[in-house]
């Protein structure tokens, strides 16, 4: 607990220093300060995808990794129903930044990932998602592979007092799952508020040839939110989020989610033209506590040995982002932390019977012992124009530091496996982009950036638990070393107003000392878990490279007919693989295996959207068709099997007569179709995949006033 | 170019393809073989025959066999010259089952070097060091699980079977070798306990010299002969322990050391 008073000391200092930050201004009519204005007129020359989530209000989506899983080049992990985690070409895990609202974390608590943070936050609850698929924005923290930005709906002011609401009902066939929502919004010109709150419900689904998996989830959540408008140019809002899974079941991992309780506190200060210094300001600070509980006491290994497992997670920190005009030059400068401590005990029962007597055995071991990781970065970004040309630059340096509270020591014959448990890293990233103009409406964008994060507190400190694909209980290694991402993108856009705007984009990503696991031999350690293979140690391994492409057309959104087509694909290799070698269900020996194809990397895929507005665009019927080849190159070292492709339709239709009131309406996998995606999980205790749903007719309605 | 600077040149391609063809660091590879353990069980010579009651012990007990379940571990070999080799690199401890065939054939993961051995060894059961609780949860091993209260960790043994009693009735036996205790009084009430016995036991097997050459792959035939553990020091009677002797010490300390002489191994 002692070092919980870092990540409250924090919150305390941001909170307190936010009235000095509180200047005049000249007066703008603006009421609404959110960052995506302050810098809206930055010349956008990293490629930033942007998911308005109101342009989906079509589809029936009941967790945002899925939802996510339509951009091109991002997938998902599905070991449920729910909890999807995302993928964005071949980077996951803690490759990918997830945030909250440009700066906020969560960490999740369990090991096996079934809380990843975008599980965190509902649907109805967010407004936008912002997806940069590469080292490219360093100024929310370090970022690797990928960044995640999920923006919440905040209070807004008004000019006059108001009050609004929106009242959400889904239901959806084959699972029989339904939610509901609530939200009521408003103020004046000074407060603002806004709560929202909602449950889910949803049972086991069955795949296209009839299996039923056991997939069903509760999900309840709540949030407020309360904002005060210091002056024209400034406002202070603080929020509140709850969100609660029960009874998550998660067929393809070892155990089910028995309770996830996740909370949020932020506090948010950001103003605009302060005393035409500093174009904007904004100082965040929150706090993220995760309660988690996960038992098998619902599968059949119970009958042998029960498993409980709790993890408290605990995640703070807070950003400071000024932004400045210089000349021509637009510069951005800032500081941020992030603290982390985790947790959690796993308790094994094993109920034996012998000789007419019953003998009870439990033991309790730590997944983590009170683990602490803490990040503090400082950052700079500069931006210009040279003639015709954009460009970009950003430099940013981190100090990560982690511990544990480890009584656990492994060594063995002179190897220390987990022994030295701090580890400190300074790292540095940087990017540098250009975007120049061919011919009118035609642009070309090169990028180059380098990423580097330093090893999460799991892949430091875990201990024995699968939290991987490969059905291996993982250990973490605490002397592991950051791993590094070097990335080059080169991109067209080209416009034709009549016919639509394309876009190609190509990258290559060379990763140092990436992270993979190391099978550990059992005489050194066994596993703890059912069903798993044995131990393997996260361990850094000397380069691996992907590459791949996205390429997209969209036909004007002022025509009535409308198509959108997408294609993507990334390849992954890592030049020097280790292969081990089984006999009768015992590891015999190990050999190198030459450019093995990286595991988990999703196949080419393509979707085709075809849609027309009818009734001045209140009714908008949309038929949408995705392909995703076979993946046949997959890891031999990793033991991954191929996975055949598929082709899925799905139909859709919204219909809003007025502003008051809107339905959607559709079928998704229309033909029944039994499928499942590279990247799920298989079930556990077999080499069976984990179906996606079979076809699930579904209904939204929402009301507004 | 010069006649001079293509020499050079020439010179300096040689040296650069020698350092770049030699590493003057590899070192030179020990030659080595490898050993692998086909485990049978027999009674009196012959293949083990389970469920069959047609077998008789040194004290006169009719009985059958119906399961066979053991762990041996630290497997030594003890070359001429005066070394010893630990199979442990990867695996230290082996679970043999009859009714699993895949476990009665054992591939040592380690590299064993080539030379002349004069014996092998190996515990049977698990070490105390190494016998913990809950270090396997999976089966077949999670079912050897020793109760914590009796002294925790697993079973060395099982034998499971039936033997005619007295009055001819079939009655169930558990040969079961693990952790033994020391009980104040004459119950076996758990909460008398007053001490732990570690049963496990070392094996030398007579006769197990081999040689093994460069890059071989040797088979060797580890037999458990399953009368021996009813005779020599002591003759072993059913109708005096009785069907459990997990809670008898006495018991299990006369199956122990009964145990030296179970195993025989012979090679290709």
């Amino acid at each position: 607990m002692v070092r919980h008073k870092f990540g409250w000391l924090f919150f305390l200092i941001v909170f307190f220093s936010i009235p000095a930050f509180g200047q005049d201004a000249k007066t703008e009519d603006t009421l609404t300060l959110s960052e995506v204005e302050v810098y809206g007129k930055r010349v956008p020359i990293f490629p930033v995808t942007p998911l308005i989530m109101k342009d989906y209000n079509y589809e029936a989506i009941h967790d945002l990794g899925d939802f996510l899983r339509q951009e091109p080049n991002v997938s998902g992990i599905r070991k449920g129903g729910v909890a999807i985690d995302p993928v964005v070409r071949g980077f996951k895990y803690n490759q990918v930044t997830v945030l909250l609202n440009n700066g906020v974390k969560i960490e999740g608590g369990c090991p096996n990932r079934m809380d990843p943070v975008v599980s965190h936050v509902e649907n109805d609850d967010i407004r936008q998602v912002d997806i940069v698929k590469g080292p490219y924005v360093l100024k929310y923290g370090p970022v690797m592979g990928a960044l995640i930005n999920i923006q919440t709906f905040q209070p807004e002011q008004y000019e006059r007092p108001s009050i609004h609401g929106k009242i959400i009902y889904g239901f959806e066939t084959n699972w029989n799952g339904q939610h509901e929502h609530l939200e009521l919004r408003g103020g004046n010109r000074i407060i603002s508020f806004r709560a929202s709150g909602g449950v889910k419900g949803y049972g086991s689904y069955r795949a296209g040839n009839g299996e039923l998996f056991h997939t069903s989830f509760q999900k309840a959540y709540a949030s407020v939110a309360a904002g005060v408008r210091i002056k024209k140019n400034q406002t202070l809002t603080l929020s509140y989020l709850y969100n609660q899974g029960t009874n998550v079941q998660f067929p393809a991992l070892p155990m089910d989610e028995r309770l996830d309780q996740t909370q949020n506190i932020t506090i948010n200060y950001q103003a605009g033209n302060l005393r035409k210094i500093l174009s904007s300001l904004q100082v965040q600070g929150y706090l993220s506590p995760v309660h988690h509980v996960m038992d098998n006491y619902d599968r059949s290994s119970s009958q042998t040995m029960k498993a409980l497992t709790t993890v408290d997670a605990f995640d703070a920190g807070g950003n400071v982002t000024a932004a400045w005009k210089w000349g021509k030059s637009e510069w951005m400068a800032g500081m941020d932390f992030e603290h982390i401590y985790k947790d959690g005990e796993k308790m094994m029962t094993m109920k034996m019977v012998m000789s007419g007597d019953t003998f009870t055995s439990v033991k309790y071991f730590n997944v983590f012992n009170k683990s602490v990781w803490n990040n503090g970065g400082i950052f700079g970004e500069f931006q210009t124009r040279f003639g015709d040309v954009g460009f970009i630059a950003a430099l940013r340096m981190d100090y990560n530091q982690a511990n544990s509270a480890d009584t656990f020591r492994l060594v063995k014959d002179g190897v220390a496996y987990f022994d030295l448990l701090g580890s400190d890293f300074v790292n540095i990233s940087f990017n540098l982009g250009a975007k120049k103009s061919l011919a009118p409406d035609l642009f070309i964008t090169a990028a180059l950036g380098m990423g580097t994060r330093s090893p999460s507190i799991l892949e430091r400190f875990i201990k024995l638990m699968p939290v991987l694909y490969d059905s291996y209980d993982y250990l973490g290694n605490p002397q592991l070393r950051p791993e590094q991402n070097i990335q080059f993108d080169v991109s067209f856009d080209y416009k034709l107003t009549e016919i639509g705007s394309f876009f190609v984009n190509g990258f290559f990503s060379l990763v140092n000392q990436y992270i993979v696991g190391k099978v550990i031999p059992p005489s050194v350690i066994k596993p703890s878990t059912q069903g798993v293979l044995g131990v393997k140690q996260f361990s850094n391994v000397d380069q691996v490279w992907l590459t791949g492409f996205e390429c997209s057309f969209r036909s004007p959104d002022e025509k009535k007919w409308g198509i959108r087509a997408t294609a993507a694909a990334t390849y992954g290799t890592n030049p020097k693989a280790t292969r081990y070698l089984i006999t009768a269900g015992a590891v015999t020996g190990e050999e190198l295996v030459k450019n093995d194809p990286l595991p988990e990397i999703p196949p080419l895929e393509g979707t085709l959207q075809v849609y027309y507005k009818f009734l001045k665009s209140s009714l908008v019927p949309r038929l949408t068709t995705r392909f995703v080849a076979a993946q046949n190159r997959v890891s031999e070292a990793y033991g991954e099997e191929a996975t055949p492709g598929f082709v899925t339709v799905a139909f859709a239709m919204n219909y809003t007569p007025c502003n008051y009131f809107s339905i959607s309406a559709g079928v998704e996998n229309i033909f029944d179709n039994a499928y499942y995606e590279h990247l799920n999980r298989r079930m556990v205790g077999s080499n069976e995949k984990l179906f996606e749903p079979g076809r699930v007719f579904y209904v939204t309605l929402m009301a507004k006033f | 170019m010069g006649e001079q600077l293509r020499i050079s040149l020439f010179f300096f391609a040689l040296i650069v393809l020698w350092g770049c063809g030699k590493d003057g660091s590899e070192a030179v590879s020990e030659p080595t073989g490898k050993i692998t353990f086909q485990v049978q069980h027999a009674i009196c010579g012959e293949p083990l025959q389970q469920d069959a009651l047609i077998y008789t012990n040194e004290a006169g007990n009719q009985y059958m066999v119906t399961e066979v379940q053991y762990f041996i571990s630290d497997v030594t070999l003890y070359n001429h010259n005066g070394t010893k080799t630990r199979i442990e690199k990867w695996d230290d401890i082996f679970y043999i089952d009859e009714d699993i065939p895949s476990s009665k054939t054992i591939h040592f993961f380690d590299p064993v070097p080539a030379g002349e051995y004069d014996s092998i060894a190996f515990t049977f059961g698990i070490p105390e060091e190494k016998n913990c609780s809950f270090m396997y949860v999976n089966p077949p091993e999670v079912y050897m699980s020793w109760p914590q209260v009796l002294g925790g960790g697993y079973h060395y043994m099982m034998i499971n079977g039936k033997w005619k009693d007295v009055h001819g009735l079939a009655l169930p036996f558990e040969f079961h070798l693990g952790i033994g205790q020391l009980y104040h009084g004459t119950t076996y009430h758990t909460d008398s306990i007053y001490a732990f016995v570690q049963n496990y036991f070392h094996v030398s097997l007579p006769a197990s010299g081999f040689t093994l050459n460069r890059d071989e792959i040797k088979t060797m035939y580890l037999q458990m002969n399953i009368e021996s553990w009813f005779k020599t020091p002591h003759i072993y009677n059913h109708d005096q322990w009785g069907g459990a002797i997990m809670q008898n010490q006495e018991a299990m300390q006369m199956v122990k050391e009964n145990g030296f002489d179970v195993f025989a191994i012979s090679a290709d």
